[in-house]
Formats: structure tokens, C-alpha cells, sequence
């Protein structure tokens, strides 16, 4: 084993530390952007973990289906994408997106998550190369998930429907274009991750 | 032809078919409707506020429509469940399509949102109207594909 069972451990604090530089660490440290440094910890942390899994011997961790950790590590980028867009929500209320250097940096680590989401998939994906890596059960598993997201996200654009339709203007000054636009991202990532946790909850159940 | 005959003569059409059918005669409609008081309240952004009575009155009658003709269509149609395991694979696949169409419209009006020149037009309210009929168009693209499936399974 690459990481001893005590490393994992380490490498959640490291995520932990990460985890609290994103969301509540003051937005420089020592000249620093703290979001960056987090986002670079975190990604870190989640590649050491997965690569020293994919390298675990066979057995330890093959009662779970590709499919499923799959899942897992989308629920896991989805879950800090989400919390580190709510937790900077604020920085939207104001400018566009060529005028505001807060939102384009939120937007940049938003973007480095994604590249290091795509590419520590493939890193758990050299594991299972040459087998199957999905079967019926996944499937319809999987079928189920985008059914909670597709429902996620309707609910998400009924309710910024009605909350833009039936105020009254005086209480929507906070709506701005710029606002609105992310927000619609928001549902989208939220709905996706809904998707990741009913896809991680049916193989749960399933599995059992 | 009356409803009764519908559930009676076309034997070959099951009941989840018929109700896929139900399905996107009323959201085309509720489309239609939404897609028309979109564009034709062009610049008018109070549309939906102003309308707000009427909107909600013809939501009911939509609503009714609804609930009635699936109660018809359960009772005078044979005794079969409304949905065997072709039909739940048809409705999951057509429900992935709907989410796809739902998910690119939101991030193409997340995205156009930022267009220089629509800003001093498009407001919440015009773009509240304009969410409902994205959703009405998502759940249209779901019925639409139910109805593809039924009809050319291939």
C-alpha cells in the first residue's frame, strides 16, 4: 500500500485545512490568495488518496463498482464546488464578468477544480482499463440519479421563477443580471450534485 | 371521438402511451402559451405580474385537465398497470433527455444574460417568465421523446 491507513487520515486534515482556506480563511494570508492556496491543497490531498487507491492491491476496495466511485469523486469535487460558490456568493452582487476581479478569481478556481476533477478521473479510470467498467445495474443506477438531478433543477427554476415574478421591486435590488446568471450556474451544479448523492446512495443501498 | 372511444379503440396504444400523449398535448399548449406571452411582451417586462390572476386561473384549468384525463385514461382503459418495465425504461431515458435540454437552456441564459444591450430590457420579471417556458420546453422535449420511443421503438 502506497498511503498506510494513518496517511489518510493526514491527507483529511490537509482537505480539512484546504476545506476552511476556501470557504472561511480570510481572503489573503502573507500576499497569498487563500482560495487558490485551498483549492491547490485540496486537489493535492484528493490526488494522493485516489492515486494510492488505484494502486491498492486487488480486493481491498473491488467490492466497489467503477461506477460508484465514479460517483464518489464526483460527489466529492461537486460538494467543494458547491460550498465554495455559496460561500462567495456575494462577490456576484456587483459588476459583470469583465468588471470584477473577485468573481473572476472565484471563477478561475472553480475552473482548476474541474481540470483537476477530469483528470484525476482518468487517474482512477487506468485502474479498471480493459474491463468492464459498467454494467445493467450501473445503468439504471445511474438513470435514477439523473431523474433526483432533473428534478433538482426544475424545482431550482420554479422557485428563481417565482422569487423574480412575484416580489416587488423594491426587494429585488440583490437581482442583478451578473447575479441571476450565477445563480442559474448554481442550480445546475446543484442539481448535479443531487445526482452524484442519490447515484452514491443507490449503490450504497444496493451493495448492501 | 370521445375520450371513452380513444381508451377503446386503440387497442395497440398502452395506457402509459396515452398518457405520454396527454403529456405533450397540454405542454405543448402551456409552451405555446408561455412562449407567446414571452416574445409578444417584448420589451414589456410586467407581463407576468400584471397577468398574474389570469396565469394562475388557466394554470387550474390546465391542472384539472391534467388530473381528469389521467383518471379517465386509468378507468375506461383494460386492466393493465400504468407503467410495465419498457415503459420505466422509455420514461428514464426520455427524463435524461428532458434534463439535457433543461440544463443547456439554464446555462445558455446564464450566459446571455451578460449580452451588452439586452441588460436594460431583460428584467427579473421577463426573465422569471422566460425560466417557466425553458421548463415547459424541458418537459416538452420528455414527452416528445416518450412519444418517439413509443412509436418508432427501433
Amino acid at each position: 500500500m502506497i498511503v498506510p491507513r494513518w496517511g489518510f487520515v493526514g491527507l483529511l486534515a490537509v482537505a480539512g485545512l484546504a476545506l476552511w482556506l476556501l470557504v472561511a480563511g480570510p481572503s489573503k494570508l502573507l500576499g497569498i490568495d487563500t482560495g487558490h492556496a485551498g483549492m491547490v491543497l485540496l486537489v493535492n490531498a484528493a490526488w494522493i488518496a485516489l492515486y494510492a487507491i488505484s494502486r491498492m492491491p486487488r480486493g481491498e476496495v473491488d467490492q466497489i463498482s467503477p461506477g460508484e466511485w465514479k460517483a464518489w469523486v464526483g460527489l466529492g469535487f461537486m460538494l467543494v464546488a458547491v460550498i465554495y460558490f455559496v460561500s462567495n456568493l456575494q462577490v456576484f452582487g456587483d459588476g459583470g464578468p469583465w468588471n470584477n476581479p473577485d468573481a473572476n478569481r472565484i471563477g478561475r478556481n472553480l475552473v482548476l477544480l474541474l481540470i483537476a476533477w477530469t483528470v484525476l478521473s482518468s487517474v482512477l479510470k487506468s485502474r479498471w482499463q480493459g474491463e468492464v467498467e459498467e454494467d445493467e445495474r450501473d445503468r439504471q443506477i445511474v438513470k435514477h440519479g439523473r431523474e433526483w438531478g432533473y428534478g433538482a433543477i426544475s424545482v431550482h427554476v420554479i422557485g428563481l421563477a417565482l422569487l423574480l415574478g412575484f416580489s416587488p421591486a423594491n426587494r429585488l435590488e440583490w437581482a442583478s443580471h451578473f447575479m441571476i446568471g450565477n445563480l442559474l450556474i448554481l442550480g445546475l451544479m446543484v442539481a448535479y450534485l443531487v445526482e452524484y448523492v442519490a447515484v452514491v446512495l443507490l449503490h450504497w443501498r444496493d451493495r448492501r | 371521438m370521445s375520450a371513452g372511444s380513444f381508451a377503446d379503440e386503440s387497442g395497440a396504444m398502452s395506457k402509459a402511451e396515452k398518457l405520454a400523449w396527454l403529456h405533450f398535448g397540454l405542454l405543448l399548449i402551456a409552451a405555446g402559451y408561455m412562449g407567446w406571452l414571452w416574445w409578444s411582451s417584448w420589451p414589456d417586462t410586467e407581463v407576468l405580474r400584471r397577468n398574474a390572476n389570469l396565469f394562475g386561473q388557466w394554470l387550474n384549468w390546465l391542472v384539472i385537465v391534467a388530473i381528469a384525463s389521467v383518471w379517465l385514461i386509468k378507468l375506461r382503459g383494460p386492466k393493465e398497470p400504468l407503467a410495465d418495465e419498457r415503459d420505466r425504461a422509455i420514461n428514464g431515458e426520455a427524463r435524461t433527455n428532458g434534463f439535457a435540454a433543461l440544463a443547456i437552456m439554464v446555462y445558455l441564459m446564464a450566459v446571455l444574460v451578460h449580452v451588452d444591450g439586452w441588460q436594460a430590457q431583460v428584467t427579473p420579471p421577463w426573465m422569471s417568465l422566460a425560466m417557466m417556458s425553458m421548463l415547459a420546453l424541458a418537459l416538452l422535449v420528455d414527452a416528445g421523446c416518450r412519444i418517439v420511443r413509443y412509436r418508432w421503438p427501433g
